[in-house]
């Protein structure tokens, strides 16, 4: 516009000088619907997720529901902490709490190894089939699924018939202490190794088959070019995963516990956010509930920023 | 190209075909002895009868199932909160991934980093619970159908689908011929999104139907309102009871024989839905996953 004015078009036909404000205006009327799509959506994480978070102060004041706003209740300071710390009840729901991550972060490798596995099937149509039941289990709820353990791990289920029948004798699986971890985390293997291979399955989709001709030239076997070509491959993936389950060390699946836990086995199946529940909603220890849940949801985000660093440095593959 | 595979090879591809057999078989055998037991006569299942197939016919569970009033409330609400609580998710979730994956649109840098933040950090479960409480929303169908609106982690597919799933040219050819955002986005940008629309309405789908927790923790004293595995919880918790020998001996007896009826029939009625639907998208979950894995 300015060339042409200045090459003496005349003034009349100038374009008005935009100024900043108005190529605002003129952007927000051009895509108006863009924002207008963004709004809903921002007013619900401003409200059901922000909205919580300004919440988290009751943590460090007395919350009376009958009397009190969140606002104005008494400050307390640390007093929730301290009294969740010194209590016996800090180091079990915490140790259980880890105990279950770690076993449940230990099986890890198991879904690599079954979508490397998944990989090497060459009938199309067979993969596909294996692939539907094993995505099964994942749609089911966690009720149905606790509920089935309780049916087949019953005293008198199929699982102690079986193991009578061989000689192992009777096993108490639902109230046994011991047995709780065990059921625990291979019920969520059982339940989500094959949604959990997808991902690496799709990875392994782009690996060049140029590759393994090459490797199988050379003499590579299929072992050595799974180790050296598929596992490659989705290496970064992997890493990616286990940051994830890592930023969520301190949080187990509370719907699940909160379903298998009972009077006899809770002395290693209560966790933090069973005990969050427990005290919380059921008694209406608000304060101090709350205060139990930032302290792991803190801890978790630490450790999810540090393993998530670590990462960068070692690997070069980060979350963010 | 086809190499003769070394004897080695032939193993090892033996090896991981039987593994996988037996896992696919440990995954469809439970399933399969859960709705084969359905159909069978409670004593044939309790003395260990039924293995392969139904013993002792009968459609009685799934009578008994459908007369019992809370099951069928259960199904009511269920099917209503999956039915309108998917419709929210999609309109919370899918405009504003468009709209944060174009490229003119402004802020999207910040926005999307406070979208990120909330799926490392919340608030927790007290302070959600008293924020429902001070909005009038507890023990009603609000809390239910808002608290889990949208997903951070579908939002983000969605977002990574329009930008690279969709031709920028395709838009920008709309929009020469005329069209305005809202009609590029309506005619042109969502019937090229089928696969990720179906993927991302499944994910929502599943987590609605299978959700008991928002009943659990939002509608303490609404149990008319309960969704179906709420209510389904509420068997498990009884047969916990049982197994913990805490009820009245009488009161035991009542649930053990309901329990025992309803057990198969009430986990194939709840499961059903689910599993008869998910194989028919399920070339595109690969898909999905990827987009997901894109960083945030």
């Amino acid at each position: 516009m300015k060339t042409s004015s200045v090459q003496g078009v005349g003034p009349q036909l100038q374009a008005p000088p935009v100024t900043k404000s108005q190529k605002l205006l003129n952007h927000f009327k051009a895509y108006f619907w863009l924002y207008v799509f963004m709004v809903p959506t921002l007013i619900w994480f401003a409200i059901f997720c922000y909205g919580p978070m300004s919440g988290i102060i009751i943590a460090f004041k007395r919350y009376k529901v009958s009397s009190d706003s969140i606002w104005t209740a008494k400050w307390v300071g640390f007093k929730w902490f301290e009294s969740f710390f010194n209590s016996y009840y800090a180091k079990t729901v915490i140790r259980n709490t880890l105990v279950l991550s770690f076993y449940g972060l230990a099986t890890f490798p198991l879904p690599v190894i079954f979508a490397l596995m998944l990989n090497e099937i060459g009938n199309a149509r067979f993969k596909t089939v294996i692939q539907t039941i094993m995505y099964a289990p994942h749609f089911i709820s966690i009720v149905v699924l606790v509920s089935m353990i309780n049916i087949f791990f019953a005293d008198s289920g199929l699982v102690n018939d079986l193991l009578k029948a061989i000689g192992i004798g009777e096993v108490n699986f639902l109230t046994n202490p011991d047995a709780f971890p065990h059921m625990y985390v291979w019920s969520f293997v059982w339940q989500n190794l094959g949604w959990n291979c997808i991902i690496y399955v799709a990875a392994l989709s782009g690996v060049d088959p140029a590759l393994h001709e090459a490797a199988t030239l050379d003499g590579a076997n299929r072992m050595q070019r799974i180790w050296h070509i598929n596992l490659p491959t989705i290496l970064p993936t992997v890493v990616i995963t286990l940051i994830m389950r890592v930023g969520n060390i301190m949080a187990s699946n509370t719907d699940k516990v909160l379903l298998m836990i009972n009077d006899l086995n809770s002395e290693t199946a209560e966790v933090i956010g069973t005990f969050v529940y427990e005290r919380g909603l059921s008694k209406g220890d608000y304060g101090y509930a709350t205060a139990v849940g930032l302290f792991s949801n803190v801890i978790n985000l630490l450790l999810l920023l540090t393993v998530n660093k670590i990462s960068e440095k070692v690997t070069d593959t980060s979350l963010f | 190209m086809k190499v003769r595979q070394s004897v080695g090879d032939r193993i090892f591809l033996g090896i991981v075909y039987a593994i996988l057999i037996f896992f696919t078989l440990l995954c469809l055998y439970p399933l399969y002895l859960v709705i084969i037991s359905s159909f069978s006569d409670p004593v044939n299942v309790a003395q260990g009868k039924v293995v392969l197939y139904p013993v002792g016919f009968t459609l009685e569970a799934y009578k008994e199932a459908f007369s019992t009033n809370d099951i069928l409330i259960g199904y009511r609400n269920s099917l209503f909160y999956m039915i309108v609580g998917t419709a929210i998710n999609m309109v919370l979730t899918i405009p504003a991934a468009y709209s944060l994956a174009h490229p003119k649109v402004k802020g999207k840098g910040v926005v999307m980093k406070l979208i990120v933040f909330t799926m490392y950090f919340s608030g927790g479960l007290i302070p959600t619970f008293l924020l429902m409480k001070g909005m009038g929303m507890l023990n009603n169908i609000w809390s239910v159908l808002l608290v889990t609106g949208c997903s951070a982690y579908n939002l983000i597919i969605a977002r990574s689908f329009f930008m690279s799933g969709v031709p920028r040219e395709l838009e920008e050819a709309a929009e020469i011929d005329g069209c305005t955002p809202l009609q590029t986005f309506l005619k042109v940008v969502l019937p090229l999104s089928k696969a990720m629309l179906s993927v991302i309405l499944l994910y929502y789908a599943v987590a609605r139907w299978n959700d008991y927790t928002s009943s659990l923790y939002y509608q303490p004293s609404a149990t008319d309102l309960h969704s179906l595995q709420m209510v389904l919880r509420t068997y498990v918790e009884r047969a916990n009871n049982l197994v913990n020998n805490v009820v009245d001996e009488e009161e035991m007896l009542y649930w053990a024989n309901l329990v025992a009826q309803l057990r198969y029939s009430v986990i194939v009625i709840a499961s059903v839905p689910l599993l008869t639907v998910y194989p028919f998208i399920q070339k595109y979950f690969e898909k999905g996953v990827m987009l997901g894995s894109v960083k945030g």
